[in-house]
């Protein structure tokens, strides 16, 4: 079927109480400084950004001393304009987790979690077992849990069926800015889940973003491939534009793939012949 | 007198039944900026007004940071 619509818009992503109209999900960390993130959020304009939780440094003043205030990380970043959707990064056990998204709650007054349980130190991949025990907890808690997992195809449709709101399957492991290594379970993951599925992790490039959200993606989560780049700020931009370019082309459906050439060009009219 | 209490998985020595409140002002820390969680239960608002601190008590302060996955 071919519409002729107006100028195009895009329908917002809606996950529980947040609602996206820029399916960029930006991270916050590994940024040079508080300034360069800040330009890069006003470069891409999400609409949801992710945070963690952390010990503050509680530096003990000398007897007789002025306590010094505490620097608290990203004070230089405005981010009353964003969504904050907190991680349970650090945790290694779903009880852990449980704790840090409590903690989460009450710093970000919201009920948005992103579930972390890392399995292994060395890769980063997920516990399957305590990712699935954390989200379950969770969900009966009253959160609205995005869960972080691997691409394996069962576990995120197990995931789905615990509750979870959205499913965030990694396009490779955290920080190595790889690309997608698993299109088809990917792509099987997308296509079987009813919930969104949000590619996180392990993009490197704009041009993989817009790849997964052509695939059907609902969203996709960069951080490093942004925060280490050159130019973080036109790299956020770029990211920016590419997944709502990627959201566009598959909402457009791509044509079909022929073996047989087809000019697409009138081969009638040529003058000379 | 002071308590000894874990704060932040360190040992350390406060006032013997100080609020949380008024513990973290003499830190000099912005409360609307961090969350508390006493003897692992996390403390809202008014809460840190109420609660004070014992002997033994386990204390974590903490704060959003940057972060990805």
């Amino acid at each position: 079927m071919t519409t002729v619509a107006g100028p195009s818009t895009l329908q917002p992503l809606r996950i529980g109480a947040a609602t996206l109209g820029n399916r960029l999900i930006h991270g916050t960390g590994r940024f040079p400084s508080d300034a360069v993130l800040q330009a890069c959020l006003e470069a891409a304009r999400p609409d949801l950004v992710t945070l963690a939780i952390r010990r503050l440094a509680l530096a003990p003043a000398a007897p007789g001393e002025v306590p010094q205030a505490p620097r608290n990380e990203l004070a230089g970043v405005d981010l009353s304009a964003f969504t904050l959707l907190p991680n349970t990064a650090g945790a290694t056990t779903a009880e852990q987790a449980v704790r840090l998204a409590r903690l989460a709650r009450a710093a970000t007054l919201g009920d948005l979690i992103k579930v972390e349980v890392i399995g292994d130190e060395r890769t980063l991949l997920p516990d399957p077992a305590g990712t699935l025990d954390a989200t379950r907890q969770l969900v009966r808690e009253g959160f609205t849990v995005l869960t972080y997992t691997s691409d394996d195809v069962v576990l995120a449709l197990r995931l789905e069926e615990a509750g979870a709101a959205a499913v965030m399957p990694g396009a490779a492991p955290i920080g190595t800015t790889l690309g997608p290594q698993n299109e088809t379970n990917l792509r099987l993951i997308i296509e079987r889940l009813t919930v969104p599925v949000v590619i996180d992790a392990g993009l490197g490039v704009p041009s993989e973003a817009a790849r997964v959200m052509e695939w059907g993606a609902a969203a996709v989560l960069v951080n490093t491939a942004i925060a280490r780049s050159r130019d973080p700020v036109e790299m956020a931009r770029a990211f920016s534009e590419a997944t709502a370019a990627g959201r566009r082309a598959h909402l457009a459906g791509r044509a079909e793939i022929s073996l047989q050439a087809a000019a697409s060009t009138p081969a009638t009219g040529v003058p000379g012949s | 007198m002071t308590v000894a209490i874990v704060l932040n998985g360190e040992p350390a020595e406060v006032e013997a039944g100080i609020t949380l409140a008024a513990f973290l002002e003499n830190l000099g820390i912005d409360r609307r900026r961090v969350v508390v969680e006493h003897n692992r239960r996390v403390l809202r608002g008014a809460e840190l007004e109420a609660a004070t601190v014992a002997r033994g008590d386990e204390l974590e302060v903490l704060q959003l940071v940057g972060g990805g996955a």
